[in-house]
């Protein structure tokens, strides 16, 4: 009785976003209705309506499953590689203070540099496939995780590590029970980061290179606005940002979980 | 001047130099060398080529003009973003009724990516700067606005009570209590979005420009002057960590009573 009134009270809270959003759609409808939007003037603001029924034939006959599914397998991959190393990395060298003073150094000078930046390079050494964006999202995730993991390791209360050190913990037990433990909150911080920024780079690799007939939405949203199939372009658009929202959700759902100890709910923390 | 150097070295210590220093040594000796013959040596030039490239692409003024160009539109896109999306989301965040009617319309454009979007942008807005500017502004809008937002909601009940016992009103309460509660979080949005804004101004100008960092980074690669190539990469990385490192000032600066990580 309880969890449904409180589904009840998320689906009400939510209803004043939806009209706004609806109003919006709305609006965009009404302009192509009244002539706005045309064949002529506009045209590649498709309505919403036609967008809706094309997203129905891509999925049912023009292969928008593997598109997505394309875009998902380098995103993850590249995303899981630069995640794992970027954590393992980070508390490697907040745990170990002379690989801080040599290896950080390094990452700080390349952190600020976005993995887009070396895309042509990547472009050379890794060549046209799935590769090549591949590492450029792992390049980027395993910065965006590196950097709150060290210093989330480097922040962890002195008191709480004396404490443990007293009551007679070993280095082990000292790193797995409570570095760890305390640097988890900036570590799922890093992670929900990271599928954001996966999502952006799978994206943009894909509309930089692309050969034609190659899987991708990205690379299908290029090569639809250069061949000027508008509703197709507008579609896919509509299907990358609700998969960007959707994995950011999940994840959030899994931070729940993982940190049910943390006070305030993982979506409050930006 | 003397203090102000002793300083600096002491902040960025001097082993640090050492080993970015050796960093550049080891490459510079492999690409010398062409370790292993190896084809990337091909690619990676090594370091004195680099800096030679860079000064020359400094003197002919090139440098100046790409980077003025990119400078222009991230911050032109990063400004308005935050002069926008800040006090939105302090709004949003502290008032019941913007909460309720913006809170989760925010939460749902947040994690897209906006970059997708270019193409559409383009079609809209054209080629030009206003297209870069504005998918910048796009990108970064909505993570500072739930950063303030968050912010906003976030802000002690404690103190916003004790004020009002005091005799604060709303205005007071806003200025003096909830800005500042929020400002941490604003910050930590405003790093993120940095970050994310030169991965929407690369990319867009990669997919066209005439001109702007992102452009020469491509253009280079194409006509398989890697050096140059190399040398453009690594003005990107100054000039973003330059924009990092100036945000980090005005944190520590503003947020002197908060135990902030240097994130």
């Amino acid at each position: 009785m309880r969890a449904k009134s409180i589904y009840l009270h998320n689906v009400i809270r939510k209803l004043p976003s939806a009209a706004i959003l609806i109003a919006f759609l709305g609006f965009w409808e009404w302009l192509a209705h009244v002539g706005f939007i045309s064949q002529q003037l506009w045209s590649f603001l498709v309505p919403p309506s036609v967008i809706v029924a094309r997203l129905f034939t891509l999925f049912i006959e023009g292969g928008m499953i593997f598109h997505i599914s394309a875009t998902l397998y380098r995103g993850l991959i590249g995303f899981l590689i630069g995640v794992s190393v970027g954590v393992v990395l980070g508390l490697m060298s907040g745990w170990f203070r002379a690989l801080d003073e040599i290896v950080m150094p390094i990452f700080e000078f390349f952190r600020p540099l976005p993995a887009l930046a070396l895309f042509p390079l990547l472009l050379l050494l890794f060549g046209f496939g799935d590769l090549t964006k591949i590492v450029a999202v792992a390049l980027q995730c395993f910065f965006a995780t590196l950097i709150p993991t060290f210093y989330g390791v480097k922040s962890v209360d002195k008191l709480l590590v004396d404490s443990a050190r007293i009551l007679g913990a070993r280095r082990r037990e000292l790193f797995f029970d409570v570095i760890l433990r305390a640097a988890t909150p900036h570590i799922c911080n890093g992670i929900r980061i990271s599928i954001g920024v996966a999502m952006i780079v799978v994206t943009a690799a894909e509309m930089l290179i692309y050969i034609v007939g190659q899987y991708g939405l990205g690379s299908l949203i290029s090569w639809t606005e250069v061949s000027r199939d508008y509703p197709t372009m507008l579609s896919s658009i509509v299907v990358v940002m609700l998969l960007g929202f959707f994995l950011v959700w999940i994840w959030l759902r899994v931070e729940n979980r993982i940190l049910f100890w943390v006070r305030e709910t993982a979506a409050e923390r930006v | 001047m003397l203090p102000f150097i002793r300083k600096m070295l002491l902040r960025y210590k001097v082993a640090t130099l050492l080993i970015m220093f050796a960093f550049f040594l080891v490459w510079e000796v492999l690409a010398q060398t062409r370790f292993l013959n190896l084809y990337i040596w091909y690619f990676f030039r090594p370091p004195s080529t680099i800096l030679s490239e860079l000064i020359y692409e400094a003197v002919s003024l090139k440098l100046l003009y790409n980077a003025l160009f990119s400078l222009y539109r991230i911050s032109l896109g990063f400004v308005v973003a935050a002069l926008i999306g800040v006090p939105f989301g302090l709004v949003v965040g502290w008032s019941r009724l913007g909460n309720e009617v913006f809170g989760p319309l925010i939460d749902l454009f947040r994690p897209m990516p906006h970059i997708a979007l270019y193409p559409l942008l383009v079609l809209i807005l054209g080629l030009g700067d206003q297209s870069k500017i504005f998918l910048v502004t796009l990108q970064c809008f909505f993570i500072i606005t739930i950063g303030a937002m968050y912010g906003g909601r976030s802000v002690d009940r404690l103190l916003v009570n004790q004020l009002k016992v005091m005799g604060a009103g709303d205005k007071e309460l806003f200025l003096d209590a909830v800005i500042w509660g929020a400002m941490p979080f604003i910050f930590s949005a405003l790093r993120l979005s940095i970050a994310v804004s030169w991965i929407a101004l690369v990319t867009s100008e990669m997919i066209g420009a005439t001109e702007g960092i992102g452009w020469s980074i491509l253009f280079y690669e194409k006509s398989s002057s890697f050096a140059a190539m190399f040398a453009y990469i690594f003005v990107i990385s100054i000039l973003a960590g330059l924009m990092l490192q100036i945000l980090l000032f005005a944190e520590r600066r503003l947020l002197r009573w908060h135990r902030a990580l240097a994130i």
